[in-house]
Formats: structure tokens, C-alpha cells, sequence
């Protein structure tokens, strides 16, 4: 076992943020209802895959406390929101490329803009 | 993984933002719930409560399982560590929170064998290494968590390891939520709901809320488009005076929930009579232990804790943070003799609490930047 932070890694608690993290299914313990996963830093763990069998290698869960709870949306359900922009293409609903219209005066947008830009990029 | 880009594009939060606008009458104000620790981390950190207009208020409820923890369960925890021969393994999460006596990492200090532990697998992973001591996992977390230590207990069940036992105290959402509402003189328009406790119990439990209550409630993913996407959800039915259960992230959440869990759930769980939750009282049915047929599994039954009601102390204002009474830096003590690095009460301790989460998103005072 490693050494024990303080706190938890990178700042975020398993249960209070109710993280569930995608990990990549490496190989399957099948007669034990386990299976080898990694993250995308190469880091691996045993994940109990009982509330999503059958699993298969290759494939992305959602990892909670060491137990899979979801298997990651599909690449269908992940281009749907991707496909939303102000390129006015398909988007969900119609309705989100439809309110570039509405932006507020470019002087304030392109202000808040940069502020927002820095905030969403901060995260990634 | 390449596909959060998707959940954070910029261009995406305006237009969203810009339909959340359109969506709010001048003039009234809208109070707004978010129940999970993650939700409040995700605002916080994107700042996504600056995207919206001034007279939508979120406020943060009691989805902190670390943080609704009364003292007294933590002096439970730690007077089992303090037992004889035991390892006491719990998730990081519980480590500073404070009880009358201290700290786990206190008690640790002091001597007793406390250790992190990631997940309930590598606790029983623990058991399996030290035959000759028992292990205690402290099980904390609502819905979402609780499955986790179902299917372990089960597994040390079938795999014969006799000393790995379970301190469980799990916490159910419902109940905590149905007396909120409950609560004289509670004031919400609508709940950003929790969505991966929902992707285990699914949506139907929370149809009370709009039909009991008349309250939207939306259960969100946890990206900021999310929490945005479920924002404009939420007055969008506020807009059209109507009050449903929707789910915004229908990427991972089915209506129904998890099967399997919610079979390892009812196999292994029994609801509590009765839980003391920090700042809301004493609430019916809103934990679980361990059932009869487990029993064997129990850490309180083979090291029974003193289970003392130990009163917050008196400058902590906890409670009524966790209720949306009053925002972090409405408390007396926030960011002065409060801080994370000397927390008097559980939401400072857990970086997902709201106090903490203002304070370390430098939310100091009630200043909004204007956008």
C-alpha cells in the first residue's frame, strides 16, 4: 500500500465528489468478477465489474470507489452534444445554435468570453 | 479521455448561458439546489454561477457524505481503530474530519493503525494480507458508494475471509431531501439532482419531489455543460409552469437504475431506524447497516462503539450550509478561525464541501463578477 496523503489525490474526495472515473478494461478475471482496468495516465487497477457484466477488454467503464457503476457513453451519444456550435450545425434540440443571436453587445461578450475561455480551459 | 473537451467548450457555456437569460423573468428570483459534492466542485471551478443571471441563486445542499457525518460517528470510527488488533481502513475522504476527540490521522498518530484505502477491494485486500488482525472498513457515501460495499461483503463472504468487517455508514438521499422540503420556511425552485447516485437507484425515486412537491428536478452530469445544460433545464419547466423529473445525462443514467446494485443493496443493507445527520437532526430510514444475514460482517456488532450524540461545537454553522440556509461566507467563522488547513467543521475538511470549495475557488465574500 502507498503512502497515505492527507487528503485525497488531486484534491478531489471518492465519495463526496462522487467521482466516477473512465477507465479502460486491460483483461478480465472472469471466474473471480474482476477486471485489470487502466486510466488514460497508463495507471492500473482491480475493478469490481459485477453491475456491468459482461464486460469486454477494450472497453471504457465508470469507475466509483473501485467498483464499475456505468459503462462510458458511446462515441453516438458523445458526438451529439460535440455536434452543438455556432457553425449553426445539428445540434440537440435546435435549439442551442439558434441563440447566437442573442449574445449580449460584442464589447461585454468578447470581455467575458476571454474570462470564460480561461475558466473552461483551466480544467482540462 | 478526449471526449471531456466536448463537455467544456466555451463556445457551448455561452450559448447556454445565453438561453438561461431567456429563460428567467425579471424580477423573480430562482433558488436552486445542487446535492452533490461534485456538482459544487464543478461550479465552483469553472465558475459557473458567474454564467448565470443575478437573480438565479444556487445554493448547496446536503450531498456531502463526508460532511453530514455527525462528531459523534467519527469518535464511533475512531474508538474501533483504537481496538485491539484491528486495522481501521478508510477512504481519504474521512481522514481530517473532526470528532470530539480529534481525527482519524490524529488517532493515528497517536497509534492507532488507520489507513487510506481507495476503494472497500483494497481493504478486503488488507484482510486477505493480515489474516491474524481483523479489518474494519468505515463505509461512507450514499447510493452511488454503497453497492461498492455490497458486492466486497458478498465477495469476503464467498471468498471465506473471516476478518474483514464493515463499520457501514452509508447514507440514502432521499430522505434527507424529503425533509428539506419538509423544513418550515424552505424556499427552492428546483434541484440540479445527483447523477451518478442516480445511475444507481435511477430516476423513479425522485418523482416525489415534482409530484408531491411541485418542484423540477433534474439529475446532471458533471461537466460544466452539464451543470449548465441542467440549469436551462429546470427554468425552462420553471418558464412553462411545469414540474417533472428529466434527466440531462442520459449518457450514463437509465431510468431504472442499476439492477444488480440495487439487488447487492437489498441482499446486504437494511435501513437504519433512524441516522443523526450533521445540521438536520435525527432523520427516519436515511442509513443503512448491515442485515441479520451478514451480521458476522458487522464491525459494531463484534466492537461495539460508544454511539455517544456529541453536539457540533457551538461556532459551527455546518448545519445550516448544508441546508442552503446560508452561504459559506454567511458563517461566522468561515475563512478566520475555519480554513482548510484548521477546519472546525466537516464542510472545510472536504475539498467537495461547500466551504471549502468556496474558499479554495477564493469566494471570500459575496461578490459575483459580472459577465
Amino acid at each position: 500500500m502507498s503512502a497515505e496523503p492527507h487528503r485525497c489525490e488531486d484534491g478531489t474526495c471518492i465519495t463526496c465528489g462522487d467521482v466516477a472515473v473512465p477507465l479502460r478494461v486491460v483483461s478480465l478475471d472472469g471466474e473471480r468478477g474482476l477486471a485489470l482496468c487502466e486510466d488514460g495516465a497508463g495507471r492500473r487497477e482491480t475493478v469490481e465489474v459485477a453491475l456491468v457484466a459482461p464486460v469486454a477488454p477494450g472497453e471504457e467503464l465508470l469507475v466509483h470507489a473501485g467498483t464499475a457503476i456505468a459503462k462510458s457513453p458511446s462515441e453516438n451519444q458523445r458526438v451529439r452534444l460535440a455536434s452543438a456550435g455556432p457553425s449553426g450545425a445539428r445540434t440537440q434540440g435546435g435549439r442551442i445554435a439558434a441563440l447566437f443571436g442573442r449574445l449580449r453587445t460584442p464589447q461585454r461578450a468578447a470581455s467575458a468570453a476571454a474570462r470564460r475561455a480561461r475558466r473552461f480551459s483551466d480544467g482540462l | 479521455m478526449k471526449y471531456v473537451e466536448e463537455f467544456r467548450d466555451p463556445a457551448l457555456g455561452r450559448a447556454l448561458s445565453a438561453q438561461i437569460l431567456s429563460l428567467v423573468e425579471p424580477g423573480r428570483h430562482y433558488k436552486l439546489m445542487e446535492v452533490c459534492g461534485g456538482h459544487t466542485h464543478t461550479i465552483y471551478k469553472y465558475g459557473i454561477d458567474d454564467l448565470l443571471p443575478e437573480n438565479v441563486e444556487l445554493v448547496h445542499g446536503p450531498g456531502c457524505p463526508v460532511c453530514v457525518i455527525p462528531m459523534g460517528r467519527v469518535d464511533d470510527g475512531i474508538a474501533i481503530a483504537e481496538r485491539e488488533g484491528v486495522i481501521f481502513a478508510c477512504f481519504g475522504d474521512m481522514m481530517r474530519v473532526p470528532g470530539s476527540r480529534g481525527t482519524l490521522l490524529e488517532a493515528k498518530a497517536a497509534g492507532a493503525d488507520v489507513r487510506v484505502v481507495y476503494s472497500p477491494l483494497d481493504a478486503l485486500r488488507l484482510a486477505k494480507a493480515n489474516p491474524e488482525r481483523d479489518v474494519v472498513f468505515f463505509a461512507i457515501g450514499f447510493e452511488t458508494t454503497a453497492p461498492s460495499t455490497a458486492l466486497t461483503l458478498k465477495r469476503a463472504r464467498a471468498e471465506g475471509v473471516e476478518n474483514f468487517l464493515c463499520m457501514c455508514s452509508h447514507v440514502t438521499i432521499v430522505p434527507p431531501l424529503r425533509a428539506l422540503l419538509d423544513s418550515p420556511g424552505f424556499e427552492l425552485d428546483g434541484f440540479v439532482g445527483p447523477g451518478h447516485v442516480a445511475t444507481i437507484v435511477g430516476l423513479r425515486p425522485f418523482e416525489f419531489v415534482p409530484a408531491e412537491y411541485g418542484r423540477p428536478f433534474v439529475a446532471s452530469g458533471f461537466e460544466p455543460l452539464d451543470v449548465l445544460q441542467s440549469i436551462e433545464m429546470i427554468l425552462r419547466q420553471l418558464a412553462a409552469g411545469r414540474a417533472a423529473v428529466e434527466n440531462q445525462y442520459t449518457r450514463v443514467v437509465p431510468y431504472e437504475g442499476n439492477p444488480a446494485a440495487l439487488r447487492a443493496m437489498e441482499e446486504v443493507f437494511e435501513p437504519r431506524p433512524e441516522f443523526e445527520w450533521r445540521g438536520m437532526g435525527t432523520i427516519p430510514e436515511s442509513a443503512l447497516r448491515i442485515a441479520g444475514e451478514y451480521a458476522e460482517l458487522d464491525a459494531e456488532r463484534r466492537y461495539p462503539p460508544p454511539g455517544e450524540r456529541v453536539a457540533d461545537p457551538r461556532e459551527c454553522q455546518c448545519g445550516e450550509v448544508l441546508k442552503g440556509a446560508i452561504k459559506p461566507w454567511e458563517c461566522r467563522v468561515f475563512g478566520t478561525s475555519c480554513t482548510p488547513e484548521h477546519a472546525i467543521g466537516a464542510c472545510m475538511v472536504s475539498p467537495e464541501g461547500a466551504c471549502a470549495a468556496y474558499y479554495n475557488f477564493g469566494r471570500l465574500a459575496r461578490r459575483r463578477e459580472p459577465v
